[in-house]
């Protein structure tokens, strides 16, 4: 077999495995980038975006220790630059977006105390209770420590305890 | 066991990151007091439903470019074909390259050794008057 069938041969192997991880990890991916920027055409598009630059070097994704914190790395990339992109239509406000639903005052509690968290530590707790990943992908993607990834989740899981002890006291 | 140690290995069991092993043992330690755990696992919990989205999301058709990555990619024998071309141009332009001189040709040099001649020497043909240069004024 010549070097250039081969290497076209590698590249569908390498597509067809893009595929499957599309498909595989893109509805948490998805869901993780909805809670980040809404559910509009935003986490849809940086979902695209993060598989597009999967496909410009595949064999980085497809040979990494964990593909899941490799795409999860870049999207966190490019929903960063999202954010810092001057927005030319405000999103929605959240009320509207999301119409307050009934639910469980416990949950409502929950979630407020999610959105006091520091963002770091939450991030973390999204990424381990929403995207399931371990903690060792955890930080894979967010490239620090595994040590660190473990404390801010202890510490963000304290802080929503005592959340919940003031809201069940009072 | 510490207390501290007890919660954090509470919460990573709670965040389902805890071997089996270890998850028994944790068992036993905590047998008769297991609101211990209750607290912790139902905090975890709650957390996870209240991060879960509100509406299932529908993954979309992938819109990357499969070939994206093809369309740019090379071959290597192409690669190095180019490379061979640029450096025999290279080469041959430095080649053909004509040689630089930075001392002046002789006819020059001698031509700056010669002393100015005089008034006296010079043979004047014009028509015109021979103009009068004053050195000092």
């Amino acid at each position: 077999m010549d070097v250039q069938t081969e290497s076209k041969r590698n590249m569908d192997d390498n597509a067809v495995s893009v595929d499957s991880l599309y498909r595989e990890t893109g509805p948490q991916l998805l869901a993780w980038l909805a809670r980040r920027h809404g559910d509009g055409s935003a986490a849809e598009d940086l979902l695209q975006e993060t598989f597009a630059a999967v496909m410009r070097r595949p064999e980085a994704a497809l040979r990494s220790d964990s593909p899941r914190a490799y795409l999860f790395g870049i999207a966190r990339h490019l929903s960063a630059d999202a954010h810092r992109r001057p927005k030319i239509f405000e999103p929605m406000p959240a009320e509207v977006a999301a119409p307050a639903r009934e639910e469980d005052p416990k949950l409502a509690a929950m979630r407020e105390a999610l959105a006091r968290l520091e963002p770091p530590a939450r991030e973390i707790l999204e990424l381990r209770l929403q995207a399931e990943l371990s903690y060792e992908e955890i930080a894979a993607a967010l490239e620090i420590p595994i040590g660190t990834v473990r404390s801010r989740l202890h510490h963000a899981v304290r802080r929503l305890r005592e959340a919940m002890k003031k809201e069940t006291d009072l | 066991m510490n207390p501290e140690t007890l919660e954090r290995l509470l919460i990573d069991r709670a965040c389902g990151a805890l071997s089996d092993d270890v998850n028994e043992l944790l068992d036993d330690h905590l047998a008769g007091r297991p609101e211990l755990a209750a607290e912790i696992d139902e905090t975890v919990a709650l957390a996870r439903r209240a991060l879960q989205p509100a509406r299932a999301v529908q993954l979309p058709p992938p819109r990357y470019a499969r070939g994206a990555s093809q369309a740019w990619r090379v071959p290597v024998w192409a690669v190095g074909m180019a490379a061979c071309f640029v450096a025999g141009l290279a080469a041959s332009r430095w080649t053909a390259r004509p040689v630089a001189h930075s001392a002046p040709t002789p006819a020059v040099a001698l031509a700056q050794e010669q002393p100015t001649p005089t008034r006296e020497e010079v043979v004047w043909v014009s028509p015109v008057r021979m103009p009068v240069i004053k050195t000092k004024l």
